[in-house]
């Protein structure tokens, strides 16, 4: 069968100009009469609204703008493309790190370069020949006629036709997508009744994961990621799973796998951050929020809350974790000064970020800066009589401790509390800047993670203990029964096991932190006292 | 997980092979539109296009396995299997390779049913399937042969043609390990045959795994590569 390129409507993307006019050439040569050729993602994405093409050849390293991957998203996010599309990503890479970054843009194909028009025909060819035959089923689905594509795809994989293979992967998702389970099961269970394809193991699972099923669809998705580690569609489905379940600590542990293995990708970076914040993870959120940003740059999936929440995790590693923060306040500051360029800024958006670059400026030890940045937006405040949110009220009181104003930012934070006493949602964001908990859930999640490492403890289980206390640590900073329950099981870990260097850093790093604080009417005073007594005994034993 | 703060000597290796790779796309780019826009005057000149050619492209495939070969150690080199028309692989192999045949004044012959699948990695047994290409192409006569068929349940593609064979020393080695018989001082290296081991091996069934063949003879007489996948 030979294929048409007459009627198709072509388009080549590439910033050489050699490149551009050499593939546009093969393209007339092969028959095709419209060719269309872009130098930009920018030009690309007008050109795309302006006509809707069959045929799509991007280069993927296109310098300083957009690369062949954003330009994709772009283009399907925007609803730019037919599903009926070819688009090829040409490259002089080795296609595999490019396709890892891909989240749920796969081009047609990749083409690596050198490209020579004999191997180009050959390709085009063969992917035109399928999409020819798919023609009626992609039709249905862009007329958004599902059961319609799904009787054509049902038909074309029971003929046999030569595309049946691709069918039959478009087929998985449409029933899956019309929640026909039964049948989606089906065609995942007739492909791997003949070999363990990785599409239609991660297929099962997400038919798992509909029917409610979401344990079994995790330990199908773990064997699938320990078989074969480069499959990122089980990693997402994974990370979905748990974050349906609630489990962020190991929501968080599997998108640090993923982003080891495919960091380009802004969409799990963006989600890493909000996994480790809802962790109180801030060194990691700061981190997976600067690279958000910096991946956003060219990205259709760039968003402003990015810039804003790299300013506040940044801020608040700063008690933390000093040398980092200030390693990643360079780049936060600049996310911050430059959001106006970027986004239109709703004057509550723009209140928050000046108080975050405040505060960016207060812990690098410009305070002077940091203050007259604050005042002025204060006095703005007063002058246009603002009713302030509670996030930017947050941000307020962030700012004034950065700035030392402990009185300020108490009497501020006192306010706030009374102000929210009867919304649970917003006292739980309240109680990342409190030493105790005050909301439900969060008074919730501490008792019970303490009574769990209070039992282990008490069956002298030190190892589980420590973790238990440890992510309640991470999770509830400032609270001090947590700190002294870690410190205490520690001591005893040590006193019957032997002593360590980690576990002595880590009580002197607890108790240090209570140290100024901590007074004879303190409620815990006495216990705070023993421990000390403890740790500096054992502290002592380990100079000898 | 690997430490990626690792530098080493390899590390720097592989992307420094990595820059010469695009370097070198370039250059096989204008080289064909160069070929393509002269008129040949004489047997020599033609002669001159098949050298540049071929050598381009040997450094080419040689960088593409060098970077493979340090992913696959590094276990940075994601094996995708997947269902394939054999036909189409072995159908882009010749397409990359057709200026090269032409210059040769090669004629290579394909015998592969046009409708049979089967499941591998389409750009590594590709890859595998060019080097050998592009290595028989300096072989060879004047005539090169590609077959795949299913054999006991597993795909065997074959790569045969007309020239003086495999030395002696490199035949029925699909038991060795081709990374012992890398020898600097002879000139070959071999980095190829390992290559295709290593993805041959890569590619799994139940208690099968790939391996890879050498033997002289076959329809054409010459050498005959054999690479099969369960």
């Amino acid at each position: 069968m030979s294929v048409n390129y007459k009627g198709l409507q072509a388009l080549v993307i590439d910033d050489f100009d050699s490149f551009r006019m050499t593939v546009v050439k093969m393209l007339e040569e092969f028959g095709c009469e419209n060719v269309d050729s872009m130098m930009t993602g920018a030009q690309a994405i007008k050109a795309c609204r302006a006509k809707s093409y069959d045929l799509v050849l991007c280069d993927y390293n296109l310098g300083a703008g957009q690369n062949g991957q954003q330009i994709l998203e772009e283009l399907r996010v925007k609803g730019l493309l037919k599903p009926a599309t070819s688009f090829f990503i040409v490259s002089a890479e080795s296609s595999k790190s490019i396709v890892l970054a891909a989240y749920d843009s796969e081009p047609s194909a990749y083409l690596t370069k050198p490209i020579t028009a004999k191997s180009l025909k050959q390709r085009l060819d063969r992917q035109l020949r399928q999409r020819e035959e798919m023609l009626p089923l992609y039709q249905a689905i862009e007329d958004g006629d599902l059961s319609a594509a799904i009787a054509e795809g049902t038909s074309m994989v029971r003929r046999g036709v030569r595309s049946a293979p691709a069918c039959q992967k478009l087929l998985g998702n449409l029933l899956l997508e019309s929640n026909q389970l039964d049948a989606a099961e089906g065609i995942f269970k007739q492909v791997l009744e003949v070999r363990p394809l990785e599409w239609a193991q991660v297929g099962m699972a997400r038919v798992k994961k509909a029917r409610g099923d979401l344990p079994t669809a995790d330990i199908w998705l773990q064997k699938i990621i320990a078989d074969s580690p480069f499959c990122m569609q089980a990693y997402d489905e994974l990370i979905d799973s748990y974050q349906q379940q609630g489990k962020t600590q190991e929501q968080q542990e599997v998108l640090e796998a993923a982003v080891e293995i495919s960091p380009m990708s802004i969409l799990r970076q963006t989600s890493l951050a909000k996994a480790a914040s809802s962790n109180n993870d801030l060194a990691v959120a700061a981190k997976s929020y600067s690279r958000s940003v910096r991946l956003g740059l060219h990205s259709v999936h760039d968003e402003l809350e990015n810039h804003l929440q790299l300013g506040r995790k940044t801020a608040a590693l700063f008690n933390e974790n000093e040398p980092l923060a200030n390693e990643i306040s360079r780049e936060a500051l600049r996310a911050l000064e430059s959001l106006s360029k970027n986004f239109e800024l709703t004057e509550v958006q723009r209140h928050q970020s000046t108080l975050l670059e405040s505060q960016m400026h207060a812990h690098r030890g410009d305070k002077r800066r940091a203050s007259d940045m604050l005042m002025e937006l204060q006095s703005k405040f007063i002058k246009d009589d603002v009713e302030l949110d509670l996030d930017t009220q947050l941000d307020l009181v962030s700012t004034l401790r950065a700035l030392e104003l402990k009185d300020k930012a108490e009497q501020q934070l006192q306010a706030l509390v009374e102000q929210y006493k009867d919304d649970q949602q917003a006292l739980q964001k309240i109680d990342a800047l409190m030493d105790e908990p005050l909301s439900e859930l969060n008074r919730r999640r501490v008792s019970q993670i303490n009574k769990e490492g209070i039992e282990h403890y008490n069956a002298k289980r030190y190892e589980d203990a420590v973790v238990c206390f440890t992510r309640a640590k991470q999770l509830f900073p400032k609270n001090i029964g947590v700190h002294l329950n870690l410190v205490q099981t520690l001591v005893s870990e040590m006193t019957e096991f032997g002593r360590t260097e980690v576990s002595l850093e880590l009580c002197a790093d607890s108790m240090k932190r209570f140290e100024s604080s901590m007074n004879a009417n303190h409620k815990q005073f006495k216990r705070y006292r023993q421990l000390q007594e403890m740790v500096r005994k054992l502290d002592l034993e380990s100079k000898d | 997980m690997k430490k990626p703060d690792k530098a080493d000597f390899s590390l720097v290796l592989a992307s420094s092979v990595h820059d010469m790779k695009n370097s070198l796309g370039m250059l096989l780019h204008s080289l064909e539109t160069m070929i393509r826009d002269t008129t040949v005057q004489d047997e020599a000149q033609a002669k001159h296009f098949a050298t540049l050619q071929y050598e381009a492209s040997r450094i080419n495939t040689e960088l593409i396995q060098l970077l493979s070969i340090y992913k696959m150690d590094n276990d940075g080199m994601p094996l995708r299997i997947d269902e394939h028309y054999v036909i189409e692989t072995l159908e882009e192999q010749v397409a990359r390779n057709d200026m090269l045949f032409e210059t040769r004044g090669l004629t290579l012959e394909i015998d592969c049913d046009e409708d049979l699948p089967w499941y591998y990695d389409s750009e590594l047994v590709g890859g595998v399937v060019n080097n050998i290409l592009v290595n028989g192409a300096r072989y060879c006569k004047d005539r090169m042969r590609l077959s795949a068929r299913i054999d006991e349940d597993q795909l065997v593609i074959c790569v045969e043609d007309d020239g003086g064979g495999y030395p002696p020393s490199m035949l029925g080695s699909n038991e060795q390990s081709f990374r012992r018989s890398v020898s600097f001082t002879e000139g070959s290296t071999n980095l190829g045959l390992y290559f295709a081991q290593e993805v041959a091996r890569m590619h799994r069934r139940e208690d099968l795994v790939g391996a890879i063949e050498l033997a002289n003879g076959g329809e054409l007489g010459g050498g005959l590569f054999k690479i099969f996948l369960p």
